[in-house]
């Protein structure tokens, strides 16, 4: 009887072992499925505001309106996802608060992309291109720093035409727009996978101090903890959850929104499965005390 | 742009002569002490296993143009190409950048002819991918996938493709070392590699392989420019905590800030 | 220079053009010739002479002080206009090694007719689609143009990209099944860290604790302000360590470049 019951223990224990070796063809299967699922059904959970996020939406509108936002791109289509509905909801705010802003991309794929969105939100929000917004196109990586003190010194002179190659000065929204160190700029925001921050902190806020809005993709977010917590950057959204905490300030209810169910229930998931795998890691480590 | 003031000054001149003067210490043969670094002692374990399967290696170099980050891997192919060229083991790199791939030619074929093998080296080997960050993703899961790669090694700047290329080397059966001073793709690397290097010992890494002096006093050097900053913190945390400091020199605590 | 004297204001843009390449032909080929005749044991000291020189003026340009009411130095501008311009001339000459390379490469596939041929044919057709269609696209004002082009970019540039990266998560999920493991105490707390960060991150895990109070003393213990006190506090602290590490090896590596104090064979080779 007892070697019965010792063999259907071992038995038990043996199943159990088997948990830690889930093929992983069944995990992605899983995680399509997590992921899908709460898009297709369109179930929404309550957000959270946390204070990185309500620090940036308050420098926008704390910003005078008067000056000039530079929304940083950095991003494309790889990072799609989170970096785009951050740029939309940066961008939508500053339009419903009537600020005048300019994009600026530093990868040719994020170029585009973002100008395709401010033109939408633009059209939907009755916001002329040249009067409200602008573009100033695409710049080398490579010559980031060198245009960012540029930027600092003499803007028209550093920036000189915008996406569709005409002088900016000939447009209404840079007509009195000199350079950051004259304070025409009141705020940076940049949209990010990388870790460029530090450059708009050594060459724009050091210097003169202007506010810096992080939004990096949730990866690269603890880079950004350092300077927040320095007060050197004023807010931080974190990747796709940062843009749906944003939307919700909006009042607004958009892709973010709707793809944090996604987030929840895909983080569940990993979540299970690491509790199933060590569960199946101490039965073996059991097994092999008793073996 | 950003200046130094006098205390920044004053502490970057103090971190430089601690390198120098280590480095000039060690050229005059003062012999000098480093710990065993287990992922770069694994470096050699890698190309063993290669050899013994008959399987080739992929060392990828970083997705970052011609930096320090980059010309420390570029070190480090090196090293592997004379090992591997020694037991007849082929190093497959493909590079994210062309400046990238036209020294890692060179550094490669140098290895083969000074171990004498020049015949063994392929330019084919070396290769040019593409620029954009997931392209040279899928171009480094292709390699791994259809050439069974044995061991991978991935030295230098990675950002979102670390976990790509960590995971597909893993579904292969690769032996991994990973070395990169990009802090958040470190947790990558430590869940997907059997042997990852953290932080500074991946700028210790041509020192630890080659032995070489002076690479071996900056080491030393670094250390002791780390004492002096740990030091630095420590009087700030001091001087942080002390109000009656904080009151009559509050100039104290902004004294590395520019005014 | 030659350019002012061989084009006059106000000529096409294109004669400005064929004088700059000229220039650079001309002024290369003679800086060519120039250093071939220089001796070879004193090439590595005229190579060290240069990089110090290059290296010294960001290094003085961030030590000698700022004048008052200035915004730089005397070598700012330079640093920051002329640097620039450079910087740019060579990552356009790089972008055209790194085009020239790839076709070399997979075009020596093709005519060897190598396993894998089909690969390079298809890069090459890429690359000729996307190169034809940009400069219609750039040159025609016919809504064609553009929408082959957004099509293309759209469909063939923009999707993989994203297609790669939304590969990333089916990976963090075998990864992580198989790296959280409760082998020692250390590895249980960065597992229940690892939990507290995952949920926090997530609506999901707001609403666990939303029952607590939002101020207060208990409200510290709700998921999402949990999850911020471990990524700014013990998080910050061993990223703060490792940065100085870090920052300190790349002091030291650029020092030893600066001062041509490197070892390693791209640094002693034979010129």
């Amino acid at each position: 009887m007892e070697r019965q019951n010792q063999s259907r223990g071992d038995r038990i224990l043996q199943a159990f072992e088997s948990l830690q070796h889930i093929d992983r063809r069944v995990m992605y299967a899983l995680l399509a499925i997590v992921v899908a699922f709460p898009l297709i059904r369109n179930f929404r959970q309550p957000l959270v505001v946390t204070w990185p996020v309500q620090g940036a939406y308050d420098t926008i509108e704390k910003m005078p309106a008067d000056k000039l936002a530079i929304i940083d791109i950095l991003w494309d289509s790889g990072t799609i996802a989170e970096s785009r509905p951050q740029t939309e909801a940066l961008i939508r705010h500053l339009m419903i608060r009537n600020k005048k802003f300019a994009i600026v991309a530093f990868m040719p794929q994020g170029n585009k992309l973002a100008y395709d969105s401010a033109k939408a939100i633009g059209k939907e929000l009755g916001k002329v291109y040249g009067k409200d917004w602008i573009d100033w196109g695409y710049r080398p990586g490579g010559a980031m720093i060198q245009f960012m003190m540029g930027l600092g010194r003499d803007i028209p002179g550093t920036v000189k035409s915008d996406i569709e190659g005409k002088p900016v000065t000939s447009y209404p929204i840079m007509q009195g727009v000199k350079s950051i160190k004259n304070g025409d700029v009141g705020l940076i925001a940049e949209v990010t996978p990388s870790g460029t921050l530090d450059y708009w902190i050594a060459f724009v806020y050091g210097p003169y101090r202007t506010p810096i809005i992080y939004c990096p993709t949730a990866v690269m977010a603890p880079e950004g903890y350092n300077p927040l917590d320095a007060g050197q950057i004023k807010g931080m959204l974190t990747g796709m959850k940062g843009a749906a905490e944003y939307e919700s300030l909006l009042g607004r209810k958009d892709f973010a929104t709707r793809a944090t169910s996604s987030l929840s229930t895909s983080h569940l998931l990993i979540i299970v499965l690491i509790i199933i795998g060590n569960i199946g890691y101490i039965s073996s480590r059991r097994r092999r005390r008793e073996g | 742009m950003e200046h130094a003031n006098i205390p920044i000054a004053v502490l970057e001149a103090v971190l430089v002569f601690l390198i120098l003067y280590k480095i000039f210490s060690a050229r005059r043969g003062r012999q000098l002490y480093i710990r065993r670094i287990p992922g770069l002692n694994a470096i050699d374990e890698a190309i063993g296993r290669a050899t013994e399967m008959g399987r080739p290696i992929m060392f990828s170099p970083g997705i970052r143009p011609l930096d320090l980050p980059t010309l420390q891997a570029l070190s480090i192919l090196r090293h592997v190409t004379k090992i591997a060229a020694k037991y007849g083991t082929r190093v497959i790199v493909p590079t994210c950048d062309s400046v990238v791939y036209t020294i890692a030619e060179e550094i490669s074929k140098d290895a083969y002819n000074s171990e004498g093998r020049p015949e063994q080296f392929n330019p084919d080997d070396i290769r040019y991918l593409s620029d954009d960050q997931f392209a040279y993703a899928s171009g480094c899961v292709g390699i791994l996938t259809r050439e069974k790669v044995a061991s991978s090694l991935m030295f230098g700047a990675f950002f979102a493709e670390a976990l790509i290329l960590a995971e597909t080397g893993h579904n292969v059966g690769a032996m991994q070392v990973a070395g990169t001073p990009s802090t958040t793709q470190i947790p990558f690397f430590i869940t997907s590699c059997d042997y990852t290097i953290i932080g500074d010992e991946f700028y210790a890494a041509s020192a630890y392989l080659s032995r070489e002096p002076t690479l071996l006093g900056s080491l030393v050097g670094q250390d002791y420019a780390k004492a002096v900053l740990i030091i630095v913190v420590l009087l700030g945390i001091v001087i942080a905590s002390i109000p009656w400091l904080n009151h009559h020199y509050p100039s104290l605590l902004t004294l590395f800030s520019k005014t | 220079m030659f350019t002012q004297w061989l084009v006059k204001p106000g000529a096409p843009q294109y004669l400005w053009v064929l004088a700059v390449l000229g220039d650079f032909l001309i002024l290369g080929g003679a800086l060519f010739f120039l250093l071939r005749m220089v001796p070879s044991r004193f090439r590595k000291t005229l190579v060290a002479i240069v990089t110090f020189g290059a290296g010294l003026i960001y290094s003085v340009e961030f030590f000698v002080p700022v004048p008052a009411g200035k915004d730089g130095n005397f070598l700012t501008n330079f640093a920051q206009k002329t640097v620039t311009d450079v910087v740019l001339v060579l990552s356009t000459f790089a972008l055209g090694l790194g085009i020239y390379s790839l076709l070399r490469f997979h075009g020596r596939n093709l005519t060897r007719m190598r396993p894998g041929w089909h690969n390079s044919l298809a890069l090459y057709v890429a690359f000729f689609a996307m190169l034809l269609t940009g400069f219609w696209s750039m040159m025609s004002k016919a809504p064609a143009a553009a929408n082959t082009f957004d099509v293309l970019f759209r469909g063939t540039v923009a999707a993989p990209g994203a297609t790669m990266f939304s590969i990333i998560a089916f990976y963090i999920v075998s990864a992580a099944y198989r790296a959280f493991r409760i082998r020692s105490a250390e590895a249980t707390l960065m597992l229940a860290a690892a939990f507290v960060v995952m949920l926090g991150s997530v609506p999901i895990g707001e609403y666990l604790t939303s029952g607590l109070p939002v101020t207060g003393f208990w409200s510290n213990f709700r998921m999402e302000n949990v999850n911020l006190w471990i990524l700014k506090e013990p998080n910050m602290a061993a990223w703060r360590g490792i940065s100085f590490g870090v920052e300190i090896g790349a002091l030291a590596m650029a020092l030893r470049t600066w001062l041509s104090l490197e070892r390693g064979s791209f640094f002693e080779r034979e010129l």
